[in-house]
């Protein structure tokens, strides 16, 4: 799916602009210029208002100035006017979907107010093979247009540059999850398994008959699965909470790391790098911890049985040594032999003689020596293995002894390290200038805010999972219960229809996240060292089973915390369009400032590689003139279809723009 | 044009689920996708409607 072109009026800065979009593969790249504040995110942010009602990525700066165009509104006097942006797209069969979304404002009274008030639904017409269908409105065209880009994935189709590059700093592993989540839209699968859920629940609150003791379960279950609502909206609640504290947390250390004072940024900067080594070193005392319990629990039934398996080898050996182990003859033999009347020698036993007696009774003795033959196999391999677990067991005191002086030192280096954190943050406190002390405050508090949260989060888990098992126990309670009378059996196909829809849909869920997350790390490593200029000096992109980002260098070191802020847009584009890439929607990519932060070699890197990575998608991209070199240019130039150019100029009553095709 | 992820789709095809789970949980995704976004969606009345056609075809067909 294309845009074929975009219409705006009295939009922010536009009073009217027609955009059309290059769509035909090779040259299905769009280029439009423009000057820092001409316009290009109101472009981007007219397109997601236009789509989702919503501008989402709007500036600081234009926050709470109205979105129509003030200088407009002045020319119309105490008329209307109208804000339109219409957006037409072409779908892969060539047939069009035009979606519209307008407001109509008046002055009255000194302020300006929308003419009739409304939130501004979306129109949508499109065209079938006979004729163009509509105007579609409100719900069945917001779902049309949530099946073009979901507004929970517009981010990974429309990339605003700047943000990009803070895109690593500020999510975190929880957040890459929800990204792969959503890019994957496994959220439908969440809230289907929520709804079965409460479905069936409602199959069993509504069954009439129940015997006494179905009745107690059924009441049970109401209160735990009542609970276990409660449990989860309050999990919700902790999760964002903590999510605030630690943005504000960021917020107050970025200030403190921007500030005009060179010795407190030297000093935010240590802290950084000291709690990037405290995290190494709390890794390595996860490992060794984990290793000692993984020797405890290999060890430790030898330890218990220590003694006895000592105490049978001893055993086993002596009888060895006394030639009883293994027997000097079979008992089946010697067994054979007196049921055939033969001596060892092969003479007859049968007689009553004095000489076959004494034979008899001799061959007799041998029987009762062998009677461990059985056995003795047995007993000999399992004097093996006694030995090894024995000698195995032998090393485990020194091993142990190793880690725990290896974990000592781990701790006290720990200790060191978060002592020197302190003095840091003393020394900060004790600044002269202004605002740096009741900063490092707050960073303090929200940081301890943020970890109580986490502790908060991590015991509303426990709960919840807790919850969970004994609402599963009590399920299968009831379905016990239900099945001793067939009157129920309909609630019973219900409940168990709904039981295996919900482990399906759990199976899907879990397979989806999985494959989506190797491929997303494949394609986002492949396509970073692409574009990384610096190639010899990075192996990739991993992202860890808690879904955290990292860029090891060649060495195997962990490298993001010290990109440079070109390479970590060039990490963020590459993780966003692996996303994109992985989505399944066939979207097309707008890009704000797509190289503002990369220096001028590495731009033209970008510029070579990025058609070739983009391959097939209709691409527009909004830049300056800094970022738009002519090496640029040229790099682009193969796949450039379309280029424009912002002009904008401000009036007494505000800014204006317009767009002026160039190519 | 797309509705719900074709990764979905084909993970779900490709499953050794019955196709009655196959069926419910397509159906059931359409719904949810259709919801979307909605605080308060009402899916009750289509869930226990596809459960139950679903329960019922099943039960006609053991009969058989």
């Amino acid at each position: 799916m294309n845009i074929d072109y975009i219409y705006i009026k009295n939009f922010r800065q536009y009073v009217h602009a027609k955009i059309e979009f290059a769509q035909a593969s090779p040259r299905n790249f769009t280029i439009i210029q423009g000057a820092n504040g001409a316009g290009k995110t109101n472009l981007l942010n007219a397109i997601t208002w236009c789509l989702f009602g919503e501008e989402k990525h709007v500036d600081n700066k234009y926050k709470g100035l109205p979105i129509v165009n003030t200088a407009a509104l002045d020319t119309a006097g105490k008329g209307i006017i109208d804000l339109i942006v219409e957006i037409q797209f072409v779908q892969s069969d060539g047939k069009k979907i035009l979606i519209t979304r307008n407001l109509s404002f008046k002055e009255s009274g000194g302020k300006l107010v929308e003419v009739p008030p409304s939130h501004a639904p979306p129109t949508l017409m499109r065209e079938t093979e006979r004729d163009w269908v509509g105007p579609i409105h409100g719900s069945d065209a917001e779902y049309i247009i949530n099946s073009i880009i979901p507004p929970s994935l517009e981010e990974y189709f429309f990339f605003d540059g700047e943000r990009m590059n803070d895109y690593f700093r500020e999510s975190t592993g929880k957040d890459i999850k929800n990204a792969v989540f959503e890019i994957s839209q496994l959220e439908l699968f969440e809230t289907l398994i929520e709804h079965l859920s409460k479905r069936k629940n409602e199959f069993v609150k509504l069954q009439r008959g129940l015997s006494s003791k179905a009745e107690d379960i059924r009441a049970d279950l109401e209160v735990q699965n009542r609970s276990w609502e409660v449990d989860k909206e309050q999990l919700e609640e902790l999760n964002k909470k903590e999510k605030e504290a630690e943005l504000l947390e960021r917020e107050f250390r970025d200030k403190l790391k921007d500030s005009t004072a060179e010795s407190i940024k030297h000093l935010e900067e240590q802290r950084v790098t000291l709690e990037s080594y405290i995290s190494q070193v709390q890794d390595d005392i996860v490992d060794l911890e984990s290793d000692r319990l993984k020797l405890l629990h290999r060890h430790m039934p030898t330890i218990f049985a220590y003694e006895p398996l000592l105490k049978t080898k001893t055993l086993i050996d002596g009888r060895r040594e006394a030639g009883l182990i293994p027997p000097l003859y079979q008992a089946i033999f010697i067994k054979n032999l007196l049921k055939k009347g033969k001596c060892l020698c092969g003479s007859d036993i049968t007689e009553k003689d004095e000489y076959s007696s004494g034979r008899r009774k001799r061959v007799q003795t041998y029987l009762e020596d062998s009677e461990l033959s059985d056995m003795s196999t047995e007993l000999i391999t399992s004097n093996i293995h006694i030995q090894e677990l024995i000698e195995d067991v032998v090393g485990f005191p020194e091993h142990v002894i190793n880690i725990d002086k290896k974990l000592k030192n781990l701790q006290g280096l720990k200790e060191e390290k978060n002592d020197m954190l302190q003095k840091i943050s003393k020394e900060i406190k004790q600044s002269n200038v202004e605002n740096i002390k009741s900063w490092e405050e707050q960073q303090q508090k929200y940081g301890q805010e943020k970890d109580q949260l986490k502790v908060k989060v991590a015991l509303k888990e426990r709960d919840i999972e807790r919850r969970g098992n004994i609402i599963r126990a009590l399920n299968s309670e009831l379905k016990r219960e239900l099945k001793k009378e067939s009157k129920h059996d309909s609630l019973i196909r219900l409940l168990a229809l709904c039981d295996e829809g919900i482990t399906s849909a759990e199976q899907v869920m879990t397979s989806i996240m999985k494959k989506v997350k190797q491929e997303v790390e494949e394609r986002a490593s492949k396509q970073f060292l692409t574009l990384i200029w610096k190639k010899e000096t990075y192996k990739g992109l991993v992202i860890d089973d808690d879904y955290n980002i990292s860029v090891p260098d060649t060495s195997g070191r962990e490298a993001l915390g010290t990109l440079s802020a070109g390479e970590r847009q060039v990490c963020a584009l590459s993780f966003m369009a692996a996303l994109n890439s992985v989505s399944g929607f066939e979207a097309p990519i707008v890009i704000d400032t797509p190289l503002g932060r990369i220096s001028r070699e590495p731009r033209r890197n970008i510029a070579e590689n990025l058609p070739d990575y983009l391959k097939g998608t209709q691409v527009t991209l909004l830049v300056t003139e800094e970022e738009y070199t002519p090496e640029v240019r040229k790099a682009l130039s193969r796949v450039i279809g379309k280029e424009y150019t912002i002009n904008f100029w401000e009036k007494e009553m505000g800014k204006m723009a317009e767009v002026e095709l160039l190519k | 044009m797309t509705i719900v992820n074709r990764r979905i789709l084909k993970t779900i095809e490709e499953s050794e689920f019955s196709d009655d789970i196959k069926t419910l949980l397509k159906s059931l995704l359409a719904i949810e996708l259709k919801n979307f976004g909605d605080k308060s969606p009402r899916y009750g009345e289509d869930y226990d409607r596809i459960i139950k056609q679903l329960a019922n075809f099943k039960e006609s067909r053991e009969d058989e």
